[in-house]
């Protein structure tokens, strides 16, 4: 994921990327996508071939191109499995960029990065904004969410979404006598907005591991949704930032429950401290010394695709998860497959999001697992979106999506 | 460029969104997996052989050339519209319709996944020898319209042999039955072995009858180190003549032999050995007699299968074939191509098959950047000239061609310029 080259360099520089695809068209066994769509535009080969269409001239930029550079999770599961090592991630956010730069954006993503995510505060009111207009049908409120709401069959999708929890700040309490590390917690859009608890859990448990957590001030979305949509000056504007507040923070490391929000910090250049994806950090640096009790569930682990691919962190999850006593860990199919969340595909393209869902969610099923476990809280938001139609649908399956902190910090509470 | 008219009869047939005319998506369906570039001027993409025939019939009355589509994984240019004009995609033709264990046949349709055809019938406990190297992604229609097949055809026979009938649309958009369910049918034309491997230049098949076999009881992989390809192909020669017949023999240079997680770092031989489980037994058991001292390890089930898959990861670049009696001798010469094959370059040879594949690695370095067909696939088939195995075309035979060909597609609408010799040999 690294090596991004500079915005003004365009297109032009990754000629020989897009050169390097031999057209095997083996990405079609891999893409979530293509599996949905069955269309050569769906799949890395079509998106490869429309980049190098547009360099070679024998394809003029336009709104449609833009569309279907667009459908693509940003799974990263062609560029893993490329025999040719295509890195399709690294070309399309290229692609994409360009084609912005010629054509402009798509009007209603423009505004819902540009307004929503770029600003904390209305992405706090977005997501707050459309819990209140679910839970009380309050239906006036309903223009704090214009820029869900403008995406076609959106807005239905974004309130179902939403996990019905309480709205609070992480408390990080008083610094433990003698702590073990000094660490600095970054909580993501998501996990701030949609997940007031896992930052709680996240707080907690690296506490009850003997770490001092600290919250440093100015910290703003880490980017990646800017990058993939292709405002690369936007996403360094934020990178600049969180890099100085982290620098400046003069903590021993940066611990975050995100797998989206890690894999974009890992990337950082500036960054002088150590970044962990927070199972990463619990199972290999503090090595998980504090006592837990015994929790009798049966739990199925999905990899999150940037957790996986992005940062290959694997083991450390499912490590955290086999050292609770009595939790019964099993693996489901293509663990690793995309649940189809990914950002706001979920919100653009809700029909072949759906889809991909229904895949995983009917792969979580068939482990007989009561809880499905993920380290990123947007993977649960999607997750935990399917487990519920399947509810509402009266089949068995999976009742909750939980980040595996989450369950690490009930198995610390006292009985 | 299509007219209005055309574009709207075109979506009457198969519906708005399943007729493509925009340039960005005309120009993901430009190629398959040669290098190629030919931009078709509509994509159709029907859900049913009605809307299959009436698209024929419109073809064939504005003389619109047409290429059949499965997942574009073709090396010789089945899939590549040369002369524009439509592609006629299988996406939505992907149904397995039927699996009848007591008949030992099943029917599918074309745009059905090879890879998910063979392990729907292997739940049943039937098994689907045709094993192209592209199964993973590849078509039934489309292996069907290429003939192609894999390593196991040594043993179980070419694809041909799978096919017992087909459901075909014939370039006016008429429809024909060839072929019987059954596992003999005798006397007449055989139009079935006809169409097979006639690349999409003599129909559309949109429904395949293939025949099942019984699913082997028992299935073992030997990985036999050799000190070079062509002393591979000589093991591989030995144990035909000792009178095994094994499932799968499929020999590696050191480089694929490394890359395909084997644990070796000489060239191997893969020999896979199916059938009842004492069978299996004994001729593992005279292979390794012949093997003497470089008789390797064993592996079976999943392990075996990782390695099977790895060799399906690699594109193919290249691809030559030759009676098998003659592959010592090639592999000597592929051998002595060492330089030219660097480090990323692999060669995987059908011991059974007498089938020679020069595959990328993974990690293969600019494999894609010299649009000609890179240095290496001229040398490989600069070779197959020399070995005299591109035949030129015998001129009753060309002859022949040609009738059939019009007697079948009297407006050449159906692939053209794809290239096929005579006898079904490679043109290319
Ligand atoms: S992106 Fe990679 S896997 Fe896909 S067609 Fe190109 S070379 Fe093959
Ligand atoms: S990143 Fe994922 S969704 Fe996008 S083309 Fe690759 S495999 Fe498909």
């Amino acid at each position: 994921m690294s090596d991004h080259r500079e915005d003004g360099e365009g297109l032009q520089a990754y000629y020989d990327e897009a050169l390097r695809c031999v057209r095997c068209g083996l990405c079609q066994a891999v893409c979530p996508v293509y599996a949905v769509e069955q269309s050569e535009a769906s799949v890395a080969r079509g998106k490869v071939q429309l980049a190098r269409a547009l360099l070679e001239g024998r394809l003029e930029p336009s709104p449609a191109v833009r569309e279907r550079l667009f459908l693509c999770l940003n799974c990263g599961a062609c560029t893993a499995n490329c025999p040719s090592g295509v890195n399709v991630a690294k070309l399309m956010l290229a692609t994409r960029a360009q084609l912005l730069r010629d054509v402009g954006r798509p009007a209603v993503e423009g505004l819902l990065l540009r307004q929503v995510l770029a600003n904390p505060r209305s992405l706090g009111l977005a997501g707050a904004g459309l819990a209140l207009y679910r839970r009380s049908g309050l239906r006036w409120l309903a223009h704090y969410v214009d820029a869900l709401a403008t995406l076609p069959a959106g807005l239905a999708k974004a309130e179902a979404m939403l996990p019905s929890r309480s709205r609070s700040r992480p408390r990080v309490g008083p610094a433990p006598e003698r702590p073990r590390y000094r660490v600095a917690y970054f909580a993501g859009c998501v996990t701030s907005v949609l997940y007031p608890d896992l930052a709680q859990s996240v707080v907690a448990v690296l506490r009850q591991e003997g770490c001092q957590v600290v919250l440093p001030r100015g910290l703003g979305c880490c980017g990646t949704p800017h990058r993939a949509y292709g405002d690369a000056a936007a996403a360094q504007k934020l990178a600049d930032r969180n890099t100085r507040a982290l620098n400046e923070a003069s903590v021993e490391a940066v611990v975050t429950d995100c797998a989206t929000c890690g894999a974009g910090l890992k990337d950082y250049s500036g960054l002088r401290v150590p970044v962990y994806d927070v199972s990463q950090f619990l199972v290999e640096e503090a090595g998980l010394v504090a006592p837990r009790r015994p929790l009798a569930v049966r739990v199925t682990y999905h990899d999150p695709c940037h957790l996986a691919r992005g940062q290959g962190v694997r083991e450390a999850p499912r490590r955290l998860l086999r050292a609770i006593p009595g939790l019964d860990l099993v693996e489901m199919a293509e663990a690793d497959r995309c649940c189809g969340g990914a950002g706001t595909f979920a919100l653009t393209h809700p029909e072949t999001s759906l889809r991909i869902l229904e895949r995983k969610v009917a792969n979580a099923a068939a482990t007989g697992a009561a809880i499905v476990a993920s380290g990123c809280p947007a993977c649960l938001l999607q997750i935990g979106y399917g487990l519920g139609r399947l509810a509402a649908g009266g089949q068995d399956g999976p009742r909750e999506a939980l980040h595996p902190v989450e369950l690490l910090a009930q198995a610390y509470a006292p009985p | 460029m299509l007219s209005a008219q055309i574009k709207h009869e075109l979506r009457a047939i198969v519906g708005e969104r399943m007729a493509l005319t925009d340039p960005a998506d005309l120009a993901t369906y430009a190629y398959d997996a040669t290098h190629y570039t030919h931009t078709p001027d509509a994509v159709v993409v029907p859900a049913s052989t009605d809307e299959v025939s009436a698209v024929l019939r419109l073809a064939s009355r504005e003389r619109l050339p047409v290429v059949a589509r499965g997942s574009g994984t073709s090396l010789c240019g089945g899939a590549t519209p040369i002369r524009g004009g439509v592609v006629l995609s299988t996406a939505r033709l992907r149904r397995i319709l039927d699996i009848n264990a007591a008949r030992s046949c099943a029917t599918a349709e074309p745009g059905v996944n090879t890879a998910e055809f063979m392990r729907a019938v292997e739940t049943r406990g039937l098994f689907y020898p045709p094993d192209p190297s592209s199964q993973s992604v590849s078509t039934l229609g489309g292996n069907v319209a290429q003939g192609a097949g894999g390593p196991r055809g040594a043993k179980y026979g070419s694809l041909r042999d799978y096919v017992l009938g087909c459901d075909v649309i014939l370039a006016d958009g008429s429809r024909l039955r060839t072929g019987a369910n059954t596992v003999k049918n005798a006397s007449g034309y055989d139009l079935t072995r006809l169409f097979v491997g006639s690349r999409g230049t003599l129909c559309f098949f949109s429904q395949l009858r293939l025949r099942l076999l019984p699913l082997p009881v028992a299935r073992r992989l030997l990985l036999l180190p050799c000190a070079d390809l062509a002393a591979a192909a000589r093991l591989a020669l030995a144990i035909t003549a000792a009178g095994l017949l094994p499932s799968r023999l499929e020999a590696l240079n050191d480089q694929a032999a490394a890359a395909a997680g084997a644990g070796q770092t000489s060239a191997i031989l893969l020999c896979e050995l199916d059938g009842s489980a004492p069978g299996v037994d004994r001729q593992a058991a005279i292979v390794a007699r012949l093997a003497g001292a470089q008789s390797g390890e064993d592996r079976a089930g999943e392990a075996a299968e990782a390695i099977w898959n790895q060799l399906q990861g690699w594109p193919t670049l290249a691809r030559v074939q030759v009676p098998r009696d003659r592959l010592p001798a090639l592999l000597a010469k592929v051998g002595e191509l060492g330089g030219t094959l660097r480090g990323d370059w692999g060669v995987v040879a059908g011991a059974g098959t007498g089938g020679v594949r020069l595959v990328a690695l993974p990690g293969t370095k600019d494999a894609g950047t010299e649009p000609e067909g890179s240095a290496p696939a001229a040398e490989f088939a600069a070779l197959a000239g020399e070995f005299g195995l591109v035949r030129p075309a015998a001129e009753p035979a060309e002859r022949l061609r040609r009738s059939l060909k019009s007697a079948f597609d009297p407006r050449g609408i159906l692939n053209p310029l794809v290239p096929l010799a005579p006898d079904g040999s490679q043109a290319r």
